[in-house]
């Protein structure tokens, strides 16, 4: 990879820029452009497959160090003294299998994980399945940091560290120094992949958690719905007697109207075009099925989130999308108060959630076309406040799918032992300083998806060459890739 | 003759908040963060926090209204000291030696012997339970007293904001 942008990417990127840069270039010239563009092949990029990369974001800063443990009596006794009344028992641990090529160490999954170590060691017993790894203590970083410098504050730290919103706003964005407009780093790579991959039917970011930062794009922007579908106007199943109905009918019916005033003309302009986008991605989802995969979600929020996401995904040629981003939210981490029984609870509700979606995958035979990663605002301190834990920086975090060389721990798992002269400590109450910085993870995932020439990468993570290389890459050796959990040949350069 | 007055006042108070922004300024520019703060001398001036707090956990308030004057007080000292970052004060113990000179301007807006800081210096309610700081933003601070149970997240904790 070099600096050096191609013909290839030149033309690539006319056609979004034509789209998007009007302010920079005139409207005409940029629809020539993409004109020349069109006319000489080009987009859509050549390619046929359909990537969807979903984030799974769980809100209010999961403790991930009572998710993956150190298994071994010497790591975990290490784990156990931190923690003390926070610690899982050694027994109750689920083993994982680690392949040879891992780090060596024995580790376990909180014993409400089962799906997660099925996923890790292979499904159903089959070790050619293995989809999981785990990176562990992962975190927010502008630059590699150490405790000397965390200490003097001798190099940048992101801002605002062990604060909810802020963090989470970091995972989002990539960039824990703040930037002068608020994008996420998905959005800011579909403006990149967008136009080039898509039909522009609908948008290719699609959330079911709400507006989020980390679709936001400069040009591009998210599609928002629930686990029922798109939120239309149209509710035609309705009462027609209900005043949400009487609402519609007469939004629409203003947003039909003629205007001679140019800003309401342009509104009304923009939301008739939300809305057919809404009625056609809804028309599409309620094409599917009830049975449409055979297998069984969980009757719960995040289960039907899931499957709602399943059939977005078996739904990308019939909505124009070879490139699509999926978020879900699932909160409640927040353990203050208590730190175990609340924990095991969320884990009972998420993990078969997280199995029935994967099963579902392979049951449509998507598993090299799907990655699911998940994010957190933050870890939590190893030691205990009193059987809850707080806010901290590093922490686990995990990647799944048919892509991933599974069964592997990667990153540095810190020693937990929890001593001033630890350098992996900082601040108060055992707060672990990431080894890996979320750019390294965001990287492979972008590698994955089919981002590529340098240039992308500066404006969708700005901060990766602090960590990483990107000219090193070479898609045959997973030593020369961020972190290394792709399997090899599954991207190219 | 009035307009002359006024105008001279604003001009005066003009003259003291440039002279008092400078003096501050010059600190910040001075002074990098240190998380080592000099130890106050036993003869220090009062600090704003003596002056705000003086009516903290006294038996003509309540302990709500503890927790409104301290939010108050906390917001206060924010305005004050703008280069800051919430690892400094996102815990109870960070955010006592925040306030007792372990910020930027290596300025103390609190006394160590404040009946509001415990013997091992952290910021209690008036049960002497120690007050739950949590950083919901930048911008915001979460303040939870145990309440008259002393016993963190029961239904008798006063929180703020609400």
């Amino acid at each position: 990879m070099t600096n050096k942008q191609t013909r290839r990417d030149f033309l690539q990127g006319a056609p979004c820029a034509a789209l998007g840069s009007s302010a920079i270039m005139s409207t005409l010239l940029n629809l020539k452009m993409a004109n020349n563009a069109v006319a000489a092949g080009l987009p859509l990029d050549g390619g046929s497959d359909r990537k969807t990369l979903v984030c799974l974001f769980l809100h209010g800063g999961i403790d991930s160090y009572n998710i993956l443990v150190p298994r071994d009596d010497t790591r975990y006794q290490a784990y156990a003294d931190t923690r003390t009344d926070i610690a899982l028992q050694q027994n109750e641990l689920l083993a994982l299998e680690q392949v040879a090529s891992g780090d060596g160490q024995l580790y376990g999954l909180h014993p409400a994980t089962g799906s997660y170590r099925d996923l890790f060691n292979g499904i159903d017993g089959d070790q050619e399945k293995r989809r999981l790894s785990f990176i562990a203590n992962i975190g927010t970083l502008i630059q590699p940091t150490t405790k000397a410098q965390y200490d003097d504050e001798t190099v940048p730290l992101p801002r605002s560290l062990f604060s909810h919103s802020d963090q989470t706003e970091q995972w989002q964005t990539s960039i824990p120094q703040g930037d002068t407009r608020l994008t996420g780093w998905a959005g800011r790579m579909a403006d990149v992949l967008h136009c080039t991959h898509n039909q522009n039917l609908t948008s290719m970011s699609l959330s079911f958690a709400g507006n989020n930062v980390f679709q936001v794009g400069r040009q591009t922007s998210q599609f928002v719905m629930n686990n029922r579908g798109a939120l239309t106007f149209s509710q035609d199943d309705r009462d027609t007697d209900h005043p949400t109905f009487q609402k519609n009918i007469a939004v629409k019916s203003l947003m039909e109207q003629e205007y001679s005033n140019m800003m309401q003309k342009a509104f009304a302009e923009l939301t008739s075009k939300s809305i057919s986008e809404q009625e056609f991605v809804q028309d599409k989802f309620d094409s599917l099925e009830d049975n449409f995969a055979n297998v069984t979600f969980p009757n719960t929020g995040i289960g039907r989130d899931f499957e709602s996401a399943l059939k977005m995904i078996k739904l990308r040629p019939e909505l124009g999308l070879r490139r699509q981003t999926i978020f879900i939210g699932f909160g409640g981490w927040d353990h203050h108060a208590e730190l175990l029984a609340p924990q095991s609870d969320r884990l009972s509700q998420l993990a078969p959630a997280v199995e029935a979606f994967q099963k579902g995958i392979e049951e449509l035979g998507l598993e090299d076309s799907v990655m699911t990663f998940t994010a957190s605002d933050f870890a939590r301190t190893l030691r205990s406040n009193g059987g809850g834990s707080d806010h901290a920086w590093g922490g686990n975090q995990m990647v799944f799918g048919g892509a991933i060389d599974g069964g592997k721990i990667l990153g540095e798992f810190p020693d937990l032992t929890f001593s001033d002269s630890n350098p992996i400590y900082v601040s108060r109450g055992g707060r672990t300083l990431p080894g890996v910085s979320v750019d390294e993870f965001f990287a492979e995932l972008l590698l994955w998806f089919g981002l590529k020439g340098e240039s992308n990468f500066e404006q969708v993570l700005p901060n990766l060459s602090n960590f990483f290389d990107l000219s090193q890459v070479n898609p045959a050796d997973p030593s020369t890739f961020p972190i290394g959990f792709l399997k090899p040949n599954t991207f190219e350069v | 003759m009035k307009k002359i007055l006024v105008s001279l006042l604003i001009l005066f108070l003009g003259f003291l908040l440039w002279t008092s922004f400078q003096k501050g300024d010059s600190k910040e520019k001075s002074a990098g963060f240190s998380p080592d703060p000099e130890p106050l001398s036993t003869a220090q001036a009062e600090t704003l926090g003596d002056r705000v707090l003086e009516r903290y956990a006294s038996s003509g308030s309540s302990g709500m209204e503890d927790l409104q004057l301290f939010e108050g007080y906390v917001q206060n000292v924010f305005l004050l000291i703008k280069n800051r970052d919430t690892r400094h004060y996102s815990t109870n113990e960070d955010l006592a030696l925040f306030l007792l000179g372990k910020n930027t301007y290596r300025t103390a807006y609190l006394s160590p012997g404040h009946p509001i800081l415990n013997e091992k210096q952290q910021l209690v309610d008036r049960w002497n339970t120690p007050l739950k700081v949590h950083a919901l933003s930048s911008k915001v601070l979460e303040l939870r007293s145990a309440g008259p149970d002393q016993k963190l997240f029961t239904e008798d904790d006063l929180v703020l904001p609400h």
